[in-house]
C-alpha cells in the first residue's frame, strides 16, 4: 500500500527527539489535524549540521517531519529557504488534497521559520 | 408511505460513487431540491419584497410561501420564522440581541450552556461578554455515558436568564432530554435549542423552547439558508442585530426605525432561492416521513455499533443505545483520526475527523480529536458493512 513507508516512518522515526546543542528552533501547529511540530537545528557556517524534531499528530505530519530532516542535514540555509511544497509532495509520495497537504507541509513551515529566526538573530 | 431506501437513493445520484457518512456536517441534495432551485433561477428570479413588477412579485410569493410552509410545519406564526444564513448566524443573533436586551434591563445576564455544544453555541456568548461585559457563562458537564449530567444541570439552571443547549450532540449523537428545556422554562429562563443536528431527523416540540435554530444544508436544502424560530413577544422586544435592507422601516440623519417582524431581523438581500429550496427539502422529508427517518437511522446505528464493538483497537465515545441517533464518534488506538479518515477515503468512504467544532468536549474527553460517522436516511446496511470491512483493513495495515 502506498502509505506503508509513511506508516513505518511515522512509527519508527529516525530524527525524532531532542538535540543537546541547538541554536535554532521553532514550534507550530496545524489546525486541520491539531498536529504540533517543533524543530531543533544546529547551524554552523550557514550549514545545517544536525536536526531533530518533536511533536505529535497524524502520520503524514510525523513522517513528513522525519523525511524532511533527513534531506536538510548538510544543506545550506539558503538551500533550505528555497524548498517549496512541491519538494514535500515528492517526499511523501501519496497524493494529498488541499486540506490534507497542510499536514505534510507543516514541518517545512516550521523549519523555515526556525531558519529565518536564526538569520535575523545573527544578522549583526 | 412505505420506506424503500433503494428507491430513495435514485433521487441522490451522487451516492452511487461514494459512501457518504458525513451527514452531520452537511447532507447530499435530492434531484427534487436541485431542480426546484434551478427552476426558480430559470423562471422566477428577481429580488424580492419591493419590486412592483410581476417577476419580483412572483419571487416574493415563493419566498413567503416558504416561510408559511415552515411556520405551519412547526406550528408557529409566519412572523415568528426568521430566515438567516445558518444556525451559527441564528445563534450569533440571539446571543447579541438577547444579551443586549437583558443587560439593559437587569445590568447583567447569566447564561447556561454545556460542554457538548458546537462552537457556534459557545463563542457567540463569549463575544457578547466582550461587548457587553456583564455576562456570566456556565457550562453543564457530562456523565460517564457522555450524556449531559442532569444533576449538574439542575444545580446550575437556577437563576439563569438564558439556557441554550444543543438538541442533539454533533459528536456523541445523543438527543438532549426535552425535560431540560421544560425545567429551564419553569425556572424562568429564556430557552434556546440549537437544532442544527436535531431538526433534520426529528420533529421538535416547541412547548418549552423559546428559540429554535437550524441550518438548511444539513437537511437536504441548499447551503446559505438557516432559520430562527422564536416567540413573537421576545422577538418584538429584542433589539436589531444586522442593519440595512429590508430590516428598515424608516431612516433619517439622526436615527432609524426597525421594520415589523419577521423583516426586523432580515438585513440585506436574503437567500430567498435557498429558502424556497428549504421548503422543497422539507416537503421531501415529509414525504419520507420523520418516523421512518428516525427508525431507519436507529437501526443503522445499532447495527454499526454492534459491529464496531467487535473490531479491535476502536474506542467509541458513547455506545449506550438509549437516546442515541445516527452519529458515532470513535478513535483508533494506533492511527490518528485524520489518518483513519484518509484511509477510509481510499475506499471512497467519506467520514469526518477532527474536533467537529466541539473543542471543549474533546478537552473534557481528554483527546485531541475523533473520527466520526454520521448517517442519514439514505444510508444502507451494506454501506455500514463496507465501513466495517475498511476498519478491519486498517487494523491489518
Amino acid at each position: 500500500m502506498e502509505y506503508d513507508f509513511l506508516i513505518e516512518r511515522s512509527e519508527k522515526p529516525v530524527y525524532k527527539g531532542n538535540l543537546k546543542e541547538f541554536n535554532a528552533s521553532f514550534n507550530d501547529r496545524n489546525q486541520v489535524c491539531g498536529d504540533q511540530v517543533e524543530i531543533f537545528l544546529k547551524i554552523e557556517d550557514g550549514i545545517i549540521k544536525d536536526a531533530k524534531f518533536d511533536g505529535k499528530g497524524c502520520l503524514i505530519s510525523m513522517a513528513s517531519s522525519d523525511l524532511l530532516l533527513e534531506q536538510v542535514i548538510g544543506k545550506s540555509i539558503d538551500e533550505v529557504l528555497k524548498l517549496d511544497d512541491e519538494f514535500i509532495r515528492k517526499l511523501v509520495k501519496v497524493p494529498l488534497g488541499v486540506n490534507r497537504i497542510k499536514c505534510a507541509t507543516l514541518p517545512l513551515k516550521v523549519l523555515k521559520r526556525a531558519v529565518i529566526d536564526y538569520v535575523s538573530k545573527n544578522k549583526n | 408511505m412505505s420506506f424503500n431506501v433503494e428507491e430513495i437513493r435514485k433521487d441522490f445520484p451522487i451516492l452511487k460513487d461514494v459512501i457518504f457518512f458525513d451527514n452531520a456536517a452537511s447532507t447530499q441534495k435530492p434531484l427534487q431540491v436541485i431542480e426546484s432551485v434551478e427552476q426558480f433561477y430559470k423562471n422566477n428570479y428577481a429580488n424580492v419584497l419591493r419590486g412592483v413588477y410581476k417577476l419580483s412579485e412572483k419571487a416574493t410569493e415563493l419566498y413567503e410561501q416558504s416561510r408559511k410552509f415552515l411556520a405551519d410545519f412547526f406550528g408557529v406564526k409566519s412572523k415568528e420564522v426568521i430566515f438567516t444564513k445558518n444556525s451559527t448566524e441564528s445563534l450569533n443573533l440571539l446571543a447579541d440581541s438577547l444579551t443586549r436586551m437583558i443587560v439593559k434591563k437587569k445590568g447583567m445576564v447569566k447564561v447556561l450552556i454545556s460542554v457538548l455544544e458546537h462552537h457556534s453555541n459557545i463563542v457567540p456568548w463569549f463575544i457578547a461578554k466582550e461587548r457587553y461585559e456583564n455576562v456570566e457563562i456556565e457550562f453543564v458537564g457530562l456523565n460517564q455515558e457522555f450524556k449531559l449530567d442532569e444533576k449538574d444541570f439542575l444545580q446550575k439552571v437556577k437563576g439563569k436568564d438564558i439556557v441554550s443547549l444543543t438538541g442533539l450532540s454533533n459528536v456523541t449523537g445523543y438527543v438532549t432530554n426535552p425535560k431540560l428545556f421544560e425545567i429551564a422554562k419553569k425556572e424562568g429562563a429564556i430557552t434556546i435549542c440549537d437544532g442544527a443536528q436535531l431538526v433534520p431527523h426529528h420533529k421538535v416540540n416547541l412547548d418549552y423552547i423559546d428559540f429554535l435554530v437550524f441550518s438548511g444544508h444539513k437537511m437536504l436544502a441548499p447551503v446559505g439558508i438557516g432559520v430562527l424560530i422564536g416567540k413573537q413577544d421576545l422577538l418584538e422586544e429584542m433589539p436589531c442585530f444586522l442593519g440595512g435592507g429590508e430590516m428598515i422601516s424608516q431612516v433619517n440623519v439622526n436615527n432609524f426605525k426597525a421594520a415589523e417582524l419577521p423583516y426586523k431581523f432580515e438585513a440585506g438581500t436574503m437567500p430567498f432561492v435557498q429558502a424556497y429550496g428549504l421548503m422543497k427539502a422539507l416537503e421531501y422529508l415529509n414525504k419520507i416521513g420523520f418516523d421512518n427517518i428516525v427508525e431507519h437511522e436507529k437501526k443503522l446505528v445499532e447495527y454499526a455499533l454492534q459491529k464496531m464493538k467487535s473490531v479491535k483497537n476502536i474506542t467509541i465515545y458513547g455506545s449506550d443505545l438509549e437516546d442515541k441517533t445516527g452519529i458515532i464518534a470513535f478513535n483508533h488506538k494506533r492511527f490518528h483520526a485524520h489518518d483513519v479518515a484518509s484511509f477510509m477515503d481510499m475506499r471512497n468512504i467519506a467520514i469526518r475527523a477532527g474536533h467537529h467544532c466541539a473543542m471543549p468536549l474533546h478537552e473534557f474527553l481528554n483527546i485531541n480529536g475523533s473520527a466520526r460517522v454520521s448517517f442519514y436516511f439514505y444510508n444502507t446496511f451494506e454501506e455500514v458493512d463496507k465501513f466495517i470491512d475498511a476498519l478491519n483493513w486498517i487494523n491489518a495495515l
